[in-house]
């Protein structure tokens, strides 16, 4: 797999098969990440971005070709990842029982992190991202922009190499939603995160990351497509255009059959 | 870089335990149920021959003789410890049968239906099973202690496991968490709720079912005392003696409720989530 820095990619699918009982949910899928890097990847519905997700977290095994993380198998070496990997899910998934801070450092604790170092940085990150104040309510007392914030809390604080979304952000409102992938980009950047964001948003997929990867069911690798800093607008219409025609499997080229989401 | 720009923070989530309890020590109704129930009990007892309806003040002097008399005492702690014993050993045995099931597919198959049938067995059978191969007093209490609360436990621990969210599990083993870590922080605090509700069924069970118990052969005991009064005819002290066990038990379930309300403080109460919504806009996200 090329890179563009050179470097082995620090994420690389190498013609990845994934065969679930009665569904082809990924073929011959091969695509590379470098260090530092952050990717969005995008698709309708049943195109492979969850199987894709799950390959890298090493919940389950390819059924075929291979799958590296920093050069390791996330599946086999599962344990090796401990405190590598961070992921942020659609929803926040705090422990109900917990504090904004417990939670923070819930995740410290699963992650092996010495327990003199969880509540200085709990209270860091939870400051950082906005909560200052907020360490003491309980998951119900917190709105779901806050919610999700003690969630980035909770997977920055491990310090990761790489970070995980799983369409964080799609289930808050616009605005919401806007501050918090200005937030998190940032947060990866400065960190020298490596960062890989699933979306069914093209404007997320737009606006977050340095690539996109365009799946296509069933679950192949349709596009690969640089976006540069800040966009013209003209520039951004041209790469939309051409997330949507990856998008677009080939039988629903018309586009009133076609099941692209909204934007 | 976000900045915090939050309007005061309110305090924890407060005790709601402690809440409900003085809420409850305030309601009028109870206070109301009480004096009615002796009036009623103080006219029907006019009525009636003392050997049907003892009357209150009977019952008043009874009751004082038994918590002032060392041997009558006795028999009420024996009987209060026999049930302890028997529900922590059932709640021990229980517990760990339930998780293992939870969390061995195989466990399940092979345990679950003895538990089931053993859950289905009348209690009064065990009794006389517990006689027949027990000499021991002591032995048998227990033994039917054991066999009638341990099913509650172990199938409530078995289905609050499974009920524990996979989403939970799935963000903690994003962490890849230790074992001890993964029961201590999810497990274990998602089962908590099912636990509570086995040990108030099986508080409930479990008194029932050491009187019957103590019927058979015992001579120190609540279940004793009952015997021996009914030998007598001497309703009074199978009233005082009935009464004495019931708020003991409403006593113990009252501590049951704090200690609940206490462990489970982090559930929301009426208003919270408004509270939430209501502070939003001010709050960032």
């Amino acid at each position: 797999m090329s890179s563009v820095t050179g470097e082995a990619p620090v994420i690389e699918f190498a013609g990845v098969e994934k065969v679930f009982p009665g569904h082809h949910a990924l073929r011959d899928l091969s695509f590379g990440i470098d260090r530092g890097e952050l990717v969005t990847v995008v698709g309708v519905t049943g195109c492979g971005k969850s199987t894709t997700f799950n390959l890298i977290l090493g919940l389950f095994p390819p059924s075929d070709g291979t799958v590296r993380v920093a050069g390791h198998d996330p599946h086999a070496e599962f344990e090796w990842f401990r405190r590598r990997i961070a992921v942020v899910f659609q929803d926040a998934r705090l422990l109900p029982w917990r504090t904004a801070l417990q939670n923070v450092c819930v995740g410290m604790r699963f992650a092996g992190i010495p327990k003199e170092q969880w509540q200085e940085r709990a209270r860091d990150w939870l400051s950082r991202l906005g909560l200052a104040g907020r360490e003491d309510a309980y998951p119900h007392q917190l709105s779901g922009g806050q919610r999700q914030r003690v969630s980035l809390a909770r997977a920055f604080a491990v310090d990761p190499e790489i970070i995980l979304c799983d369409e964080s952000f799609s289930a808050l409102d616009e605005i919401t939603a806007q501050g918090l992938r200005q937030e998190f980009v940032e947060l990866v950047r400065t960190g020298g995160k490596t960062g890989v964001v699933i979306t069914h948003s093209l404007t997320e997929a737009l606006t977050l990351g340095d690539r996109i990867l365009v799946l296509r069911p069933p679950g192949h690798l349709a596009d690969d497509i640089a976006v540069p800093r800040d966009p013209d607008p003209a520039l951004l219409d041209e790469l939309r255009e051409r997330v949507l025609a990856g998008m677009t499997p080939p039988a629903a080229a018309d586009p009133a059959e076609s099941a692209v989401p909204a934007l | 870089m976000a900045t915090s720009t939050v309007t005061p923070p309110p305090k924890a989530a407060p005790a709601t335990g402690t809440r409900t309890v003085r809420r409850r020590f305030r309601d009028p109704s109870i206070p109301i149920l009480i004096v009615v129930l002796l009036a009623v009990w103080a006219i029907v007892s006019h009525f009636t021959p003392a050997y049907d309806v003892p009357s209150i003040p009977s019952v008043v002097r009874e009751l004082g003789h038994i918590l002032t008399t060392g041997k009558t005492l006795q028999s009420l702690l024996t009987t209060l410890i026999r049930v302890a014993v028997g529900l922590v050993a059932a709640f021990a045995v229980g517990l760990a049968l339930g998780l293992l099931m939870g969390s061995r597919s195989l466990a399940s198959r092979y345990l679950l239906p003895p538990i089931r049938f053993v859950q289905g067995v009348p209690s009064l059978s065990w009794v006389i099973i517990a006689v027949i191969w027990f000499a021991n007093v002591e032995v048998r209490v227990w033994f039917v202690m054991f066999l009638v609360t341990l099913p509650g436990f172990a199938l409530q621990t078995y289905d609050s496991y499974r009920a524990v969210p996979a989403e939970l599990r799935d963000m903690a083993r994003s962490f890849r968490p230790g074992r001890w870590a993964l029961f201590r922080e999810v497990t274990l605090p998602a089962i908590t709720p099912g636990i509570f509700t086995a040990w108030k069924v099986n508080l409930g069970l479990g008194i029932r079912m050491v009187l019957i118990a103590e019927l058979v052969g015992a001579t120190v005991g609540v279940g004793a005392q009952l015997l021996s009064a009914q030998q007598l005819f001497d309703m009074t002290s199978v009233v005082s003696w009935t009464l004495l066990l019931a708020v003991c038990m409403l006593i113990i379930q009252g501590a049951m409720e704090l200690l609940e309300a206490w462990a489970l403080r982090y559930r929301p109460r009426t208003g919270d989530h408004a509270q939430a919504s209501v502070m939003a806009p001010s709050q960032k996200g």
